[in-house]
């Protein structure tokens, strides 16, 4: 972190590699498709501001989340203004996070991308209360900080959202051990819980 | 398959999920675990792509911070100057470079230069081109900052009288260092009060054929001590950018300027026009080009 403010450039790669595949998912949820972009405005400000920020590594994660979240909601802003006049930012943030109707099928892999398409179809609070958290690695104070909210509300928000996956899960067929032939024993395991 | 009922997650558990630690003592797969899992996964193909770019920045930026020290002095100099002749407020002035802009600025977020009052490109010289619609006409004016507008309007009035005498005042050292020499200066104003109409109505802002450090990226903005705004401009490799900082006092926010060949750039307009007005104007430089 601090070799990266001193200017080293080796520095700031390792830390783009860190951050960045955390940081595109959680813009993917913000802005779809336009994630790319929006993490490349992200990007070039963090680089323009990395000499002025103070903290550790951890303070750093939640410093980046929360410039690529003020790109996204300006992006979204933009784009809504070019679009409709006068729809709130939210109402056209859950729709485009709305779940892409291919989902379900891919999920047997449970590859990252059907991953994402779960987490996207959760309430726009929710998938980001959980994407900061599990992606981008925050703490609930840190993720608190990045969506303006309290700590607990992000922790709230969260729970909420992993009970909501954990039953998504279920519905697909998916059993407690995650794979087409768990069988009985996974079952039982978890009842027994 | 769907009478499965899901495992009750309570709190302990959620907690422990989130911060990526094993759940189920890590025996057995969960697939919820496994489901966070994937998606805190390390990076994919082409997730990556934009590396380069964002180097690309840092490097612009290194550089940028590199030159300025050098030229801090004289640039302290003259805003201490400058303060003394009851400057109230004074807003960001900012040119773009290339094609691209990109701007962005929600005053939230630390403006680059942190504790400096002053965050001057090193090129903001008359190196800069400015391009009044399509047609490129050199001109100093739009990267020109407010102050040194300030000067060359007291130079240009002074000047009737006795150029020479004006000059050699040290208030106008800064002025004849953007002009590059004593003798230019009167081309230079000429060249600045002009544009500064122009500027105002934005016209299309590209990069000149600067030698100097940080490549075509000319960016000059003023900063009032305590009201914690103030302007950078700096180019990145592959899309050059502009910022632009609100002015003072006001929770003005600059918004990006879009992409596109000989674009427009909001903030050049603003720059000059806010400068001109004073304090307290709240500018937003949203994108008011559609492209």
């Amino acid at each position: 972190m601090i070799e990266a403010q001193r200017g080293d450039e080796a520095a700031f790669r390792l830390i783009y590699r860190t951050i960045q595949p955390g940081l595109l998912r959680y813009l993917r949820v913000l802005v779809g498709n336009d994630a790319e972009d929006v993490a490349s405005e992200a990007w070039l400000q963090i680089a323009r501001d990395l000499a002025s920020f103070r903290g550790d590594f951890d303070g750093f994660r939640g410093w980046a989340a929360t410039i690529a979240r003020h790109r996204a909601l300006d992006h979204l802003r933009r784009r809504t203004r070019r679009q409709r006049d006068d729809i709130p930012v939210e109402m056209v943030t859950t729709e485009l996070a709305a779940p892409d109707d291919t989902a379900g099928g891919a999920l047997e892999a449970l590859s990252t991308e059907a991953a994402m398409h779960l987490i996207a179809g959760l309430p726009l609070d929710q998938a980001e209360a959980v994407l900061l958290r599990v992606v981008m690695g925050l703490d609930a104070k840190t993720a608190g900080r990045v969506l303006g909210k309290r700590a607990g509300a992000v922790r709230t928000a969260a729970h909420r959202g992993l009970r909501r996956l954990a039953e998504q899960l279920a519905e697909r067929g998916i059993t407690e051990a995650g794979r087409p032939e768990a069988g009985e024993h996974a079952r039982s395991d978890s009842t027994r819980r | 398959m769907s009478t499965h009922r899901p495992r009750r997650i309570d709190r302990g558990e959620a907690e422990r999920m989130l911060r990526g630690a094993p759940v189920n003592d890590g025996v057995g797969a969960d697939p919820l675990a496994d489901l966070l899992a994937a998606v805190a996964a390390p990076a994919r193909g082409g997730e990556l792509d934009g590396e380069e770019a964002a180097v690309a920045a840092f490097r612009e930026v290194r550089l940028t911070h590199v030159t300025q020290p050098r030229r801090k002095p004289m640039i302290n100099l003259m805003f201490a100057k400058l303060l003394t002749v009851k400057v109230a407020a004074m807003a960001a002035g900012a040119t773009a470079v290339g094609g691209v802009a990109v701007a962005a600025g929600t005053g939230v977020l630390p403006i680059a230069g942190g504790g400096g009052s002053v965050a001057v490109s090193p090129t903001a010289t008359p190196s800069a081109e400015v391009s009044i619609p399509a047609i490129p006409v050199p001109s100093a004016g739009a990267s020109v900052s407010v102050s040194l507008l300030d000067l060359c309007h007291t130079y240009t009035a002074a000047a009737a009288t006795d150029a020479r005498t004006t000059l050699d005042s040290p208030n106008m050292r800064a002025l004849v260092t953007a002009a590059g020499s004593a003798d230019k200066v009167d081309a230079f104003c000429a060249k600045a009060l002009q544009a500064e109409t122009g500027t105002a109505a934005t016209p299309g802002t590209t990069a000149g054929a600067s030698g100097s450090a940080g490549p075509g990226g000319a960016g000059v903005g003023a900063q009032v001590p305590g009201a914690g705004a103030g302007a950078s401009a700096g180019p990145d490799g592959a899309g050059p950018g502009v910022r632009v900082a609100p002015s003072a006092g006001v929770g003005a926010s600059a918004g990006p300027g879009g992409a596109g060949v000989g674009a427009q750039v909001p903030g050049a307009g603003v720059g000059a026009s806010v400068g001109q007005g004073g304090a307290g104007l709240g500018a937003s430089a949203a994108p008011s080009v559609p492209r």
